[in-house]
């Protein structure tokens, strides 16, 4: 551990010392939305780290959960008072753009040396040729399965489809025995999964005009299946509707289930619990129709517009985008880096779980960020799936409120972004 | 030749006269008021100008910054709203269970506790326990406790013969709600029991020794006496009560979210989520408003009703 400290450290400085961009000093706060336990290590550890290649930064690092995020963010923008430094979901990144509370940081990023290493997902946390966030790590989705149970039901091969990962689940369904093919996440969470399946079932379901794409055939081919793998295969933990993150990897350390999906993220934790190898492997996100079911979402860090402290705030931002401090973060989390030099790092190839990341990395499409998303998301995708779990609605009702609504955000982001560039022209 | 008439000693000014007249003013009083008046305006009249403004306005923060006037338009939409609707019920249900149920067990908890027994004082702090607890933290540990895989309660219950189905109480639409109910029935009666006791406590103990003489049961002491001398603190409790259980998302929100489906959205979290999910502070606003003229109606007619502070 210390070595890694160390390491971090010392690359870090020499990085900084070739950059142009001002030195920072004084507080700086900086908010980020991790409260895991390997996290908040992995962070501990690139603070101390942060503290010796800019001792003139005062950096207090504060965690603000995701359920408060939103609104502890448009209070502080509103405000014109808050953190110096945040983390950026990209799934967020255009409403916390329109919102009014990240920097422009074109300048300070092209004078920054770095900069090369994560061009790759610089794009993502663009908009209108500005950059407003620096790479930090990528969520690469994949499934984890239990090899014990998929022994005991038979199955050989991998599933690489839907259909073969809907049968996989059945195959390890045994409610007699408490076991369930696949711990899906239907509670807290689950909203993603659902825009997942439905761009499996699509392609995309949004064009960069803000046209919705998603046509009603498919969102009910997609809510069907989804819906059937809980409903009339019965291969799920029925607990679903309300099954967050806690609850499915409980379901799965325990071997109530087979199967659950998540990202990289969770790659520590798990081999915690099971042993990789013998006990748990990963596999690539099953393919639907017109799609794989998963993405890869980057995730960065700006610099608040109304901060006092910007120096010291991109310097904070961009050593988190330093290949030492997202490698200090892959080997703490599993968290995918997106700096290149990074992604070089024996840990992945001496972990060959890693090996379905790096398959993902060039088949996972990039996950999407419109005006309206997370609430189309988590207010009508999500809801919607539940009731039909429930009995209160039907797959073709639920597709046909979710194209709906999808299309109304459609038209919401086109006007807003309409807006947006006429209000912004010039500047 | 003019006369010079002799001007009386000028009489010298108090570097302290314009201080002086103003504590001998009659605006002394509202010198004294501008600190409050200065905060109240600040914190409470501002705030709720703002929130009444913005519901007139079309104010989404993703189209920018403004607000457009128009009118009443949110307010038509909400009843338009079958979400608004779905919502108003389950408020009225959160409401009336929930009002119901505490102010039942706080006062049968005050009544217990108001007799002097042995640690009578030990038992009152533990009892009042689960109303320290912080709402973060009963959430989530009723979340488990309540959980069908690993919850205490549930295993405890299913030994018994009570099941809640294979997909468990959460996950249940029809119980959900009264699932958070139950956790708020738990942290809140504390609330009715400590106004109850202290009100129970007022009342002389002679009180209970003359019915005894008149041949009263404890039932009739209860009835006839204490029931009619605590009702102004049952009033006071109750509205404040019904204030909390309408106002206070932070159970639903971390228990259930609103679901499953849309089954335990009630009416502040639906603001919450409109404002701070969808950015439409103007929707959300006039949802806020409308709660609000609602809990003021309830308390002007409940305060009537209930004829406080009105001699018999």
């Amino acid at each position: 551990m210390a070595g890694a400290v160390a390491s971090v450290g010392s690359s870090a400085t020499s990085a900084f010392a070739a950059r142009t961009n001002k030195k920072g000093t004084g507080k700086m706060t900086y908010w980020n939305h991790f409260t895991g336990a390997p996290e908040r290590a992995a962070f501990a550890e690139t603070t101390e780290a942060f503290k010796k290649a800019s001792p003139a930064i005062d950096a207090d690092i504060q965690t603000v959960t995701n359920d408060d995020w939103m609104a502890k963010y448009i209070a502080s923008t509103t405000a014109k008072s808050g953190p110096d430094a945040v983390m950026i979901d990209v799934t967020r990144f255009t409403d916390m753009l329109r919102i009014g509370g990240l920097r422009d940081i074109t300048t300070y990023n092209k004078q920054w040396p770095g900069k090369d290493a994560v061009a790759g997902d610089t794009p993502a946390f663009s908009f209108n040729r500005k950059v407003y966030g620096v790479p930090f790590f990528t969520f690469i989705d994949w499934t984890y399965y239990r090899k014990d149970m998929f022994e005991a039901a038979g199955i050989k091969k991998e599933p690489t489809t839907l259909e073969e990962f809907r049968a996989a689940a059945i195959a390890c369904t045994n409610p007699s025995k408490g076991q369930y093919g696949f711990a899906m996440r239907g509670g807290s969470g689950g909203g993603g999964f659902i825009v997942n399946v439905l761009h499996a079932y699509n392609g995309s379901l949004m064009s960069p005009s803000f046209k919705a794409t998603l046509s009603l055939d498919a969102a009910v081919e997609a809510m069907r299946f989804w819906v059937n793998l809980a409903v009339k295969d019965k291969a799920v933990v029925p607990t679903v509707a309300t099954d967050g993150y806690a609850q499915i990897f409980s379901n799965f350390y325990t071997g109530k289930a087979a199967m659950v999906m998540h990202h990289g993220g969770s790659f520590i934790d798990v081999g915690k619990n099971l042993k990789y190898g013998s006990e748990v492997m990963t596999l690539a996100r099953p393919n639907g129709p017109k799609g794989q079911l998963g993405f890869q979402a980057p995730l960065a860090n700006g610099v608040f517009q109304h901060t006092k402290n910007p120096d010291a705030a991109f310097e904070y931002a961009s050593f988190l985008g330093s290949p030492a401090a997202q490698t200090t973060f892959l080997k703490g989390t599993g968290y995918f880096p997106t700096s290149t030099d990074a992604a070089k790092d024996k840990f992945i190839a001496d972990n060959r779980q890693f090996d379905t990341a790096v398959a993902s990395l060039k088949t996972l499409p990039k996950t999407y960020t419109f005006p309206g998303l997370t609430a189309w998301r988590d207010l009508t995708c999500l809801p919607e799936f539940q009731k039909c779990l429930t009995g209160s609605q039907t797959p073709e009702g639920a597709a046909k409120v979710i194209v709906e609504r999808l299309n109304t955000v459609a038209k919401a982001a086109a006007a807003a972004n309409r807006k947006y560039y006429s209000d912004n022209r010039g500047k | 030749m003019s006369t010079r008439t002799a001007l009386p000693p000028k009489k010298r000014k108090s570097p302290y006269r314009g201080f002086h007249s103003i504590l001998e003013g009659k605006y002394f009083a509202w010198v004294l008021l501008v600190p409050s008046l200065v905060l109240v305006v600040t914190f409470i009249f501002y705030p709720l100008y703002r929130g009444i403004y913005l519901s007139f306005t079309r104010t989404v923060l993703l189209e920018g910054p403004g607000s457009t006037f128009i009118g009443l338009e949110n307010f038509r939409q909400m009843f338009k709203d079958s979400l608004f609707l779905l919502a108003t019920k389950n408020t009225l249900i959160f409401m009336v269970v929930g009002l119901i149920t505490q102010l039942a067990l706080g006062l049968a908890a005050a009544m217990l506790l108001s007799q002097d027994r042995k640690y009578i004082g030990l038992i009152r702090v533990l009892v009042v326990l689960p109303w320290f607890t912080p709402p973060v933290v009963t959430a989530y540990m009723w979340r488990f406790i309540l959980d069908q895989n690993s919850g205490v309660l549930i295993k405890m219950l299913e030994s018994v013969g009570i099941s809640f189905g294979p997909a468990g109480l959460w996950s249940n639409p029809d119980l959900a709600i009264y699932a958070v109910l139950f956790v708020d029935l738990w942290a809140s009666y504390p609330f009715f029991m400590l106004f109850l006791l202290a009100g129970i406590q007022g009342i002389p103990k002679d009180m209970r020794e003359s019915t005894s003489v008149d041949g009263a049961s404890s039932w009739q002491h209860f009835r006839y006496v204490i029931l009619p001398l605590i009702s102004p603190v049952i009033v006071v409790s109750s509205i404040l009560g019904v204030i909390h259980l309408i106002n206070s998302p932070t159970l639903v929100l971390l228990m259930t979210n609103g679901g499953p489906g849309d089954s335990t959205t009630v009416l502040p979290l639906l603001a919450f989520q409109v404002a701070f999910q969808m950015y439409d502070f103007g929707y959300s606003s006039a949802i806020s408003v409308a709660v609000l003229a609602a809990i003021a109606g309830f308390a002007m007619v409940y305060i009537r009703f209930a004829r406080f502070g009105k001699e018999d």
